[in-house]
């Protein structure tokens, strides 16, 4: 076990873009790595300082179904206020903000249309849980042909991983940190090179792995 | 510091972390029941204790912590209940709060992983001094999730560990019990004046210009859902959830202008506020089914509807892997049109399409005492019919007594064990079948056959899955005879070492007549391909064979 007290000390370097909250929803199925994946984003968002809370459904998903995991970063100061209903506060509240703790993150499970980002490693999947992205949030498909290019094609989730990275601005030695923490030592440099794939495929431009959803789910 | 459990999701990791942990003695028994008697046990001479289960295990369990409550403890008890609202790997959503209630003990109910962490220290603590077994209880979206922890100072307790005879107090008789029962009674008044000073059951005041005037009264993780929604209401956070703190939830209830509970599965807190006499708002009677989300709380306290279009569509239901081999048992009585009686494990998933081969599952072990009460009632004719399958890791949790029962009552029947040498649904667990201890060390290993043969079956046969012919040879002999049959269908779960059976097979175009029979086996390594063409994947193949097996014209090599 780690002393995230530590952890949230250490990473902060000067002018790193970092957005106040980031839902990411993670979908694959059994067998593909979903769960390492969302392991890896976690770890990597602790220690770039965010807090951090993840969830996932597995058990029967082992079997080859259907495998997601939420992973929410909460930045921990100075955040924007989560869009509550405004039923819940008096109208004239609406323009201050909550007493919420700053950053906070509260609820292991993303609400439907609210991810910042969907990350699907299945193209079925991928279509069924479009629906948890928010308007403008970013749907991130791990092209399927990408595994030609891989050393070990059990690392295709790595590279979902990679492509997240491109967005975030977490320094990449603290994802390569995170991957080194949850890998084994043995699989460490195809887990590395996967990652650096991953992050190429955004860097130049998107292409068509990353598609901008304006309107979010087509209505 | 001791601790016991059978694995079941979600709360098998429990104990596959605090394996990790040298000084603790760690252990999987054969069943719930054990590990809550050998936590008990290990209370008596002062050790601490944790016995950690699913909450339908804690049915299993049920009968010694009943009688435990009375007992009371010595070195401090805390039973973790890991529910399992909205089913997601379960065979029902009990609400298991109601143990506490029903069992007279007190529950702490965190609501992350922070709380996690410290609730258990503190169950300790109220154990200890109120003389009681703890219920911690947690729920999927507690044990299937991670947050931020700190690390706390270790506490060496160093105590000298006895036994000391004290037959009033361990010596449930009914002359010992009576007496044990007032105090038990008296117990719980101390726990809800405890629950009214603890800590961890707090007001958090809202801000009357956000919403603070509304003040829920919420636990575990349904407390985060509502900090999500309506982060400026006023709270009343229940740490401990049993019994209540009947004077905070009244001075909450004067603070605020409504009141609202919001709690998952049955109005457990709901009755008691309104026991109170107090004016409480709450879900509507249709979310007692299914677990609570951020969305369905956000109507709960507004009324309504999440805007977002579009549900969950279609599904991806979970099926046997590649190479395993209770498909071969399946995929041979569903041939047979047998009506199989099944039990819970992967073999649960028998009952899906294709094979659509097992038509009943009730709970661990009811396989074979189902099986017997058809044979009891059929006519023979019928009966013949009738085959119970059961695994490895179910026959030894509960699968034993029933056995026995129809060697007892010479109830004639079939019995197959699906030997795969380990628990494998909640992620490969060894048991007392598999040689192998949850630390790790070698150990002595069940004979299915002496086994069974000892309880009273009349023939004991082994088979390989992966040879269906040989499978059905030996079903239809067992299920021949007069008696009481059992035949064990005995290969490994091909998750263990992972290891690939033979080189992956393919499917010869120019043979094959698209007749689809492999496709019968529901072998996900088999792909229909949109022209009509089959194809095997070489990724996914575990090279086991049975589909070259059905295959009449001998198009996969």
């Amino acid at each position: 076990m780690r002393d995230p007290r530590t952890k949230v000390a250490q990473a902060r370097p000067a002018g790193l873009q970092k957005p106040e909250k980031i839902d990411i929803f993670l979908t694959g199925i059994g067998g593909q790595g979903v769960l390492l994946a969302s392991e890896i984003i976690g770890e990597a968002g602790l220690s770039a300082g965010y807090d951090v809370k993840k969830s996932e459904v597995h058990g029967m998903s082992q079997r080859g179904g259907s495998v997601t995991s939420c992973v929410r970063l909460g930045k921990p100061a100075r955040v924007r206020p989560r869009a509550s209903d405004p039923a819940l506060w008096t109208a004239r509240a609406s323009a201050r903000r909550p007493p919420e703790r700053p950053g906070k993150v509260y609820s292991p499970l993303i609400e439907r249309g609210s991810a910042d980002v969907l990350i699907s490693l299945h193209p079925e999947e991928g279509r069924r849980y479009r629906g948890f992205l928010r308007r403008g949030g970013f749907f991130l498909e791990v092209p399927p042909d990408i595994v030609k290019k891989l050393k070990n094609p059990r690392t295709f989730n790595i590279v979902a991983v990679g492509m997240l990275s491109a967005h975030l601005g977490i320094p990449e030695k603290i994802w390569m940190d995170a991957i080194a923490a949850s890998v084994p030592a043995k699989h460490l440099e195809e887990n590395k090179e996967a990652f650096l794939i991953g992050k190429g495929l955004q860097a130049r431009g998107g292409g068509p792995t990353l598609r901008k959803e304006i309107g979010g789910r087509k209505q | 510091m001791f601790a016991a459990a059978y694995p079941g999701t979600p709360s098998t990791e429990i104990l596959e972390a605090l394996a990790t942990y040298e000084e603790v003695d760690c252990q999987w028994s054969p069943n719930e029941k054990v590990a809550m008697e050998v936590a008990i046990g290990a209370s008596m001479c002062g050790a601490r204790s944790l016995v950690a289960m699913k909450h339908v295990g804690l049915n299993v369990a049920s009968d010694a912590l009943m009688t435990l409550s009375y007992t009371g403890i010595k070195g401090g008890l805390v039973v973790v209940s890991a529910d399992d609202p909205g089913m997601h790997s379960s065979q029902n959503e009990q609400d298991n709060r109601n143990y506490a209630k029903f069992a007279k003990i007190p529950m702490l109910e965190p609501s992350d992983s922070e709380e996690a962490r410290l609730f258990v220290r503190r169950a300790f603590e109220i154990s200890e001094r109120f003389d009681s077994p703890v219920l911690l209880r947690v729920t999927t979206r507690i044990s299937h999730s991670k947050s931020v922890v700190r690390l706390g100072v270790r506490k060496e307790l160093n105590r000298e560990l006895s036994f000391e005879k004290n037959a009033a107090k361990y010596v449930m008789v009914p002359a010992n019990a009576r007496l044990r029962h007032t105090l038990v009674e008296k117990r719980l008044e101390s726990l809800s004046a405890l629950s009214d000073r603890i800590p961890i059951n707090r007001i958090e005041k809202g801000n009357p210009a956000y919403g603070g005037t509304l003040g829920i009264i919420t636990s575990g993780v349904a407390y985060q859902y509502c900090k999500e929604v309506a982060p400026g209401a006023s709270y009343l956070k229940l740490g401990m959830s049993y019994p209540l703190p009947v004077r905070k939830v009244h001075e909450f209830a004067r603070m605020v202008k409504k009141l609202v509970v919001v709690e998952e599965l049955d109005p457990f807190l709901e009755e008691q506020v309104r026991a109170m006499g107090l004016k409480v708002h709450a879900k509507p009677a249709e979310l007692r089914c299914g677990e609570l989300n951020p969305e369905l709380v956000r109507e709960i306290l507004t009324g309504k509807k999440n805007p977002a279009s579009g549900g969950v569509s279609g599904g991806r239901p979970p099926v046997m892997c590649p190479g395993c081999g209770h498909r071969g048992v399946f995929y041979v009585l569903s041939r047979l049109k047998l009506q199989v009686t099944g039990d819970i494990g992967c073999y649960t998933l028998g009952a899906l399409p294709p094979l659509q081969s097992l038509d009943t599952c009730i709970c661990m072990g009811a396989a074979i005492g189902n099986a017997a009460g058809m044979s009891r009632v059929l006519p023979p004719e019928k009966r013949k019919r009738v085959v119970a399958v059961i695994g490895d890791s179910t026959f030894l949790h509960a699968g034993m007594p029933g056995l026995m029962d129809m060697a007892y009552n010479q109830t004639p029947g079939t019995v197959i064990i699906l030997d795969n040498s380990t628990t494998a649904m909640t992620g490969r667990q060894d048991h007392p079948g598999t040689g192998r201890t949850l630390k790790g060390t070698e150990t002595k290993t069940v004979d299915y056959k002496k086994l069974c043969l000892a309880l009273g079956a009349d023939s004991v046969r082994t088979v390989d899955p992966y040879n269906l012919e040989d499978v059905e040879l030996a079903v239809r002999a067992a299920m021949e005879e007069e008696g009481l049959s059992v035949v064990i269908s005995r290969r490994e779960c091909v998750l263990i070492g992972r290891m690939r059976h033979a080189a992956p097979l393919r499917v010869d175009a120019d043979k094959c007549t698209r007749c689809r029979v492999c496709l019968k086996l529901g072998c996900p390594a088999i792909l229909l391909n949109e022209d009509g063409t089959i194809e095997i994947h070489p990724l996914l193949c575990n090279g086991c064979g049975m589909c070259s097996q059905v295959c009449r014209v001998e198009a996969i090599l």
